[in-house]
């Protein structure tokens, strides 16, 4: 999880609890910090103090732990993380009674009021109905709030065996055909201790010799070691499908036997249990694994039948006592008990897939030096761990999902639509294709692939995004993928398949689709790096894009653009035809803010219609770009529209410079009138010029110096990318990097300069409108020098106060690149001697000797010697 | 196709510097003497149709207009490989042949006569555009045809395009040795008189400055014409190069000049062209790095005009554009600019915000260069002013002798009076007047202080 999302939630939740946000940071903090070391240790010492925190302030702490360990042996993920976070709410009282208050508000809107925390705490059993996981931390704060309230609502409240819930996540309860009735109604098919209800009254089994107690005991025991109830020793039911029976012996056996028996007697109970397991698993919802691993318990049942028939066989021929019989269990016992353990773990979590694989993987680990059964619990995983296997090679291999039963660690969101990617009408696959649609699912990660996890998600999804391009593409070297406890065999072959799946579909992107051509395409018409194509697109749509932008006829335009891209140099382009024209009914510091402020939805509904009014078409103008998957990879929808803010921005500076140029050529007349006439034009002129300079200056550098050279940077990185999300991440750094010193992100910067862009632009047209110089009065050349004037005022004050915010913001933010532009605006120092000048004269003391002219100049001179 | 230029070489002189300029940009786009593609063009990137159009047949025509009022030039041209180049209806040569006989008021006076043969052609050639942006004129400013014609054209071009901008690149005679023209002052100052009015942009090109750099920076002891003319096509072919290879900015000639020239009659242009070398010598290669350069650029001996270098005078950049091709890095573009700001190398005008303007363009695929960088720099400088002032020294020599006016006193426009001297005079005079003013701060109320004395 990054950063930025932890601090946003943090944040979303501070002000939903209506907490004052400068706490918040400090959460990020530990936030962050506790997922760091929840991804470290499971359940480390942390949550041992938190549990006891939580203990302390519960009103019946011994209920608490009860509950709490009953949980933690459900194996319930993100139980720390959730005990954590109310151990972090016990101690800090701000927050808690934030929680506690906005959880009022909200109950007592339902008229029902939430007496405490401890209240909360529990209602814990409640989480059990929500996956949790570890790195959701963060969530769960909120969670916790809506379970405090689901908690009411009736249909929620079952809890209980079997009636676990899963969350909206699963779609399907139980997934797979069903099975036959028969196999629930014939009790008989069971291997398992039945429900006796009429049991035959026997006679006292003490009543008669010890040898025939023996005897009849050892017959007994049999029976019960192969799950069928003896005479002299019956069996209750237990009252959790997961608990061992409860044996009892009849109670005037010797004591001797008695004891003996006892000690055998669990055996019976592991074989009840894992009897009862093996045929539970074999229904469908259970999941591959689940099956699988039914099946080897099934095979090992086997040896333990074995056993038991040979021990028959011996007591038939009287060979056999109760020392001896136990003698023959015990060892056999160890590994009952093992299997008993394990899969009464896996039946109270319910856990199945990966989940199953974690837990058979971890009790493989711990049982490091015990031999026998580790050999066992290695056979089991490794047996378990087959069709999880499989699953994961056709992943790795040919990047397809087959997972009926929701046990693979990558879930496919929206298998359903895959068919119709091919067509031509489908939705455009790219849009958030690659962060959503293939998602890990923690749960289902075995802990053996955790380390591996992220290399095999992206393995698949490229292998994804190669076959969704018609390329039929297979993992030339395909080995069968097995557990192994020690030697990691299948990191080596995750690692080459990664290696092939992320160079192949690099070939594939760079080579075949050709992406740093169609990235080069964009930026020529995005970032006019080809100027004479937007030279000619603006001569020839300028009278069409001056309209009203309701007014613009958008298929003329698309014609003419047309038109624009077959006679400029861009003709030679491939891909040209991709261009299209877009017209967006919002100005670019409106769009700009709506993106860079959160901003509630009424207030968006009615924005635009009132700019819309004065929109022009100019300023509405945005080019467009079709994208074909799988290039829509890298150029998605959101990318594009940054291209396409870029692209307006730079579009209306030209705009603006070719409107002052307009101008110049409209002045140029002016050389060959008198001079005395030409003259009053100078203040015209030389107010042109310091706008032209401006335009100019703040175009190269956004062209230059911040998209060539971020441009340069990512071609750079570029050659030596090795795999797609790298490419993604370059790419999007790249485009940052323009929006952020392109002055696009602060809207204050791009405030001013569109102010200065609309001042120039009304100079023009006041300049285009003037009269013909040659027949103007002197008064109307009088209200002409005083506009100019004007306009010189206007300029002149927002440029200063633009210099001085990027200096300011400069200096704030150590941004080396902004204050280039005042660099560049005042190169000659122009502005800042002006502007030491006006200060000058503002104040009284110097303004007498402000007419002498020559005073700047004496300073000037000396400046330069 | 947008931005066409027409490209009108008058006389002599504008005849030889036109022909080396066409055959440096066919070499630039790879297009034979023929006029076809050569195999190895294929980048398509550059735009060839600012100043070729294509025929019939796919062969590149150049959009150029060949006038001369003698053959001889014109000749040697057609005798040449590129003499498939042109288009034969292009090239107007007087049927007389007799040539303007140095004389500028023959010049212009046959302008009057041939009016219409030569409007037909540029005409033909402006409806074959789709929208042309202006004209460039190669001319010398000191001969008969290229000064006289050329003043003519001016004007008329002037009045039938008003809004198209014109471009010159006007020769200014060598000043070091004596001319065999003797009546070039004269020539000089009346079309000084119709560069100022009747020019948008005029890029100086001082044959005393070329022949300078020709023997001190390239060691040609005798350099040729055709030498000198090659230094010449350089500049008129880089400072198109933004035009030809697209790139963010400057696509268009009037964002190349526009900012160079913020009021109107101030619009002499300097050149200044590193690193310098010929075909002989490719020998010494230098370290090219932009700020080498950026310095070269501001260093008066890489300057194409000479000016004496007057300290005391307050002489200073109005505007400086920089077109650098090769292999740039934008940050080197950066540095090099505060390196020189800190520095102070260059010396701006006080009234208003001037920098050096860098535009960046990429260089031709098809031409191996030594240089990783070259630079241009095109510059508005009032120090300009100095050559109009040793222009109007010479005239005023001559005019108190009275001496050479009876070839004027024979043509039409000075046979009752010679007015239209003196008032050449005054413009010229004007105009360096202006150039000093604009070294000041209070230049921009300079005219004004100025105008109601005058009326």
């Amino acid at each position: 999880m990054s950063e930025f999302r932890i601090h946003h939630q943090v944040s979303e939740l501070f002000s939903l609890l209506g907490l004052s946000p400068d706490t918040a940071e400090k959460y990020t903090e530990q936030l962050r910090d506790s997922v760091e070391r929840g991804r470290g240790s499971e359940g480390g010492p942390s949550g041992g103090g938190a549990v006891r925190a939580v203990a302390e302030a519960a009103p019946d702490p011994a209920a608490f732990l009860a509950n709490y360990h009953e949980l933690k042996s459900r194996n319930v993920q993100g139980l720390d993380g959730l005990v954590e976070v109310l151990g972090g709410l016990v101690g800090s009282v701000g927050a808690r009674e934030a929680v506690e208050g906005s959880s009022k508000l909200r109950l007592r809107e339902d008229g029902i009021s939430l007496s405490s925390v401890s209240e909360i705490l529990a209602d814990i059993q409640n989480v059990t109905n929500t996956k949790l996981s570890a790195d959701q931390l963060n969530k769960l704060r909120e969670r916790l709030l809506r379970e405090s309230q689901l908690r009411h609502a009736p249909a929620s409240l079952r809890i209980g065996e079997g009636g676990v819930e899963r969350d909206g996540e699963r779609r399907i309860q139980c997934p797979g055909p069903e099975t036959p009735p028969w196999l629930h109604n014939r009790p008989y098919l069971s291997l398992d201790f039945l429900k006796t209800e009429n049991r035959h009254q026997v006679a006292a089994l003490g009543d008669i010799a010890s040898t025939s107690q023996e005897h009849q005991l050892i017959e007994d025991v049999l029976s019960v070691m192969l799950g069928v109830e003896g005479t002299y020793i019956t069996v209750t039911l237990p009252a959790k499908h997961y608990d061992p029976p409860i044996f009892s012996v009849d109670p005037s056996v010797e004591p001797s036997l008695s004891t003996l028996v006892s000690r055998i007697l669990p055996l019976c109970g592991y074989y009840s249990q894992v009897v009862k397991f093996v045929e539970s698993r074999n229904s469908y919802h259970h999941g591959l694994v689940n099956q699988a691993l039914a099946a080897a318990i099934t095979s090992l049942l086997k040896d333990y039948m074995l056993l038991v028939t040979q021990l028959e066989e011996q007591h038939r021929r009287w060979a056999l006592t109760l020392h001896k019989l136990y003698f023959y269990v015990e060892k056999t016992m160890a590994v009952m008990a093992l299997l008993a353990d394990v899969t009464k773990v896996i039946s109270k979590s319910e856990c199945h897939g990966g989940g199953v694989l974690t837990l058979l993987h971890d009790r493989t680990l711990s049982l490091t030096g015990s031999g026998q059964l580790q050999d066992v619990m290695l056979f089991l995983t490794q047996a378990a761990a087959v069709p999880y296997m499989d699953m994961l090679a056709k992943w790795l291999y040919r990047g397809i999902i087959k997972d009926p039963y929701q046990e693979f660690m990558v879930v496919d969101r929206e298998s359903g639509r895959e068919e119709d990617k091919n067509g031509e009408d489908a939705k455009d696959p790219g849009d958030d294709y690659w962060g959503k649609r293939y998602t890990p699912v923690p749960h289902n990660i075995p802990s053996f692939l955790q380390p591996h996890a992220n290399v095999i998600l992206r393995t698949g999804k490229y292998l994804n995004v190669i076959r969704q391009s018609d390329e039929g593409v297979t993992c030339p070297q395909q080995e069968t993928l097995t557990y192994d406890l020690h030697r990691c065999f299948y990191a080596e072959v995750i690692e080459s398949t990664y290696n092939f799946a992320s160079k192949r579909l690099l070939e594939l992107l760079m080579k075949e689709k050709d992406l740093m051509g169609r990235l080069r395409s964009v930026k020529h018409y995005f970032l006019l790096d080809q100027g004479d194509f937007v030279v000619q697109l603006m001569s020839l749509c300028e009278e069409e894009l001056s309209k009203n932008i309701d007014d613009v006829l958008p298929t003329r335009l698309e014609s003419l653009l047309e038109l624009a891209l077959r006679t400029s140099a861009a003709n030679s382009d491939l891909y040209k035809d991709d261009v299209e024209c877009d017209l967006q009914p919002i100005t670019l510091i409106n769009q700009m803010q709506r993106i860079l402020s959160i901003e509630v939805e009424e207030e968006q509904e009615f924005f635009p219609s009132e700019e819309r009014l004065q929109l022009t078409g100019l300023e509405g103008f945005s080019l467009g770009y079709r994208v074909t998957w799988p290039v829509s990879l890298v150029l998605d929808k959101k990318t594009i529209a940054c291209y396409k803010m870029i692209f307006r921005h730079l579009f209306y500076c030209k705009h603006v410079e070719r409107l002052l140029c307009r101008v110049w050529v409209s002045n140029k007349v002016a050389k060959s009138f008198p001079l005395s006439a030409s003259r009053t034009y100078t203040a015209a002129f030389a107010l042109r010029q310091r706008m032209l300079n401006f335009i100019q200056n703040i175009e190269y550098y956004m062209m230059f110096e911040v998209i060539e050279q971020n441009w340069q940077i990512f071609i750079g990185k570029m050659q030596k990318v090795d795999n797609v999300d790298e490419v993604l991440t370059f790419h999007n750094d790249f485009l940052d990097g323009c929006l952020k010193d392109c002055m696009l992100t602060a809207p204050e910067l791009l405030r001013m300069i569109s102010k200065l862009t609309s001042i120039c632009v009304m100079f023009a047209n006041f300049i285009e409108d003037s009269p013909d110089p040659a027949a103007t009065t002197h008064e109307v050349s009088q209200s002409f020098e005083q506009t100019i004037s004007r306009f010189e005022l206007q300029f002149s004050g927002m440029i200063y106060t633009l210099m001085e915010r990027i200096s300011e913001m400069g200096r704030d933010h150590y941004n080396d690149a902004l204050v280039n532009v005042i660099y560049r605006l005042d190169f000659n120092m122009y502005y800042t001697r002006k502007h030491e000048h006006l200060r000058l004269v503002g104040s009284p003391e110097v303004s007498s000797s402000a007419d002498n002219s020559s005073r700047p100049l004496s300073a000037d001179e000396h400046s330069h010697t | 196709m947008p931005c066409e230029i027409i490209t009108l070489q008058l006389g002599q002189c504008g005849n030889q510097i036109g022909f080396e300029f066409w055959k440096k940009l066919c070499s630039e786009h790879g297009i034979s003497p023929e006029g076809t593609l050569e195999d190895y063009a294929t980048e398509g990137t550059d735009r060839k149709d600012v100043f070729f159009y294509q025929a019939d047949d796919e062969h590149y025509i150049p959009r150029s207009v060949l006038l001369d009022l003698e053959p001889r030039v014109i000749h040697s041209i057609m005798n040449s490989p590129y003499a498939k180049l042109y288009n034969p209806e292009n090239i107007y040569m007087s049927k007389q042949g007799g040539g303007a006989g140095n004389n500028w008021a023959v010049g212009y006076s046959q302008g009057e006569r041939i009016y219409d043969e030569v409007f037909d052609i540029i005409d033909r050639e402006a409806d074959g555009s789709d929208s042309l942006e202006g004209f460039v004129l190669c001319h010398s400013i000191a001969g008969g045809t290229g000064s006289g014609l050329g003043s003519y054209i001016l004007e008329r071009l002037n009045d039938r395009f008003p809004k198209k901008l014109v471009q010159t690149y006007s020769v200014f005679p060598n000043q070091d040795e004596i001319s065999d023209v003797v009546v070039q002052p004269y020539n000089s100052l009346l079309t000084l008189k119709r560069l100022t009015r009747s020019a948008d942009c005029v890029v100086v090109l001082d044959n005393t400055a070329l022949n300078r750099i020709a023997s001190d920076r390239l060691h040609l002891t005798n350099p040729t014409f055709s030498q000198i003319n090659s230094l010449v096509s350089n500049i008129m072919s880089v400072s198109t190069a933004t035009l030809r290879y697209p790139s963010y900015m400057n696509n268009d000639l009037i964002g190349l000049i526009a900012p160079l020239i913020p009021t109107p009659r101030l619009h002499f242009l300097m050149t200044g062209f590193t690193p310098l070398t010929t075909d002989q010598e490719v020998a010494s290669v230098r370290k090219t790095t932009v700020l080498d350069v950026m310095r070269r650029l501001l260093q008066p001996k890489n300057m194409m005009v000479s000016t004496p270098l007057d300290r005391n005078t307050q002489h200073c950049y109005i505007s400086i554009l920089n077109i650098i091709q090769g292999e740039v890095d934008p940050t080197q573009v950066h540095k090099s600019l505060q390196r020189i700001r800190e520095r102070k190398m260059a010396q701006f005008i006080p009234w208003g915000p001037a920098s050096i303007q860098v535009a960046l363009s990429k260089k031709s695929p098809y031409i191996q260069s030594a240089h990783r960088v070259s630079g241009l720099m095109l510059a508005n400088h009032t120090n300009i002013s100095a050559l109009f002032e040793r222009t109007l020294k010479q005239y005023d020599k001559l005019r108190k002798r009275e001496a050479f006016l009876e070839q004027f006193r024979k043509e039409a426009m000075f046979s009752s009076s010679l007015d239209e001297l003196d008032s050449s005079r005054e413009v010229v005079q004007q105009l360096v007047d202006e150039y000093v003013a604009a070294t000041t701060p209070d230049y921009l109320s300079w005219g004004l202080s100025q105008g109601p004395e005058e009326v």
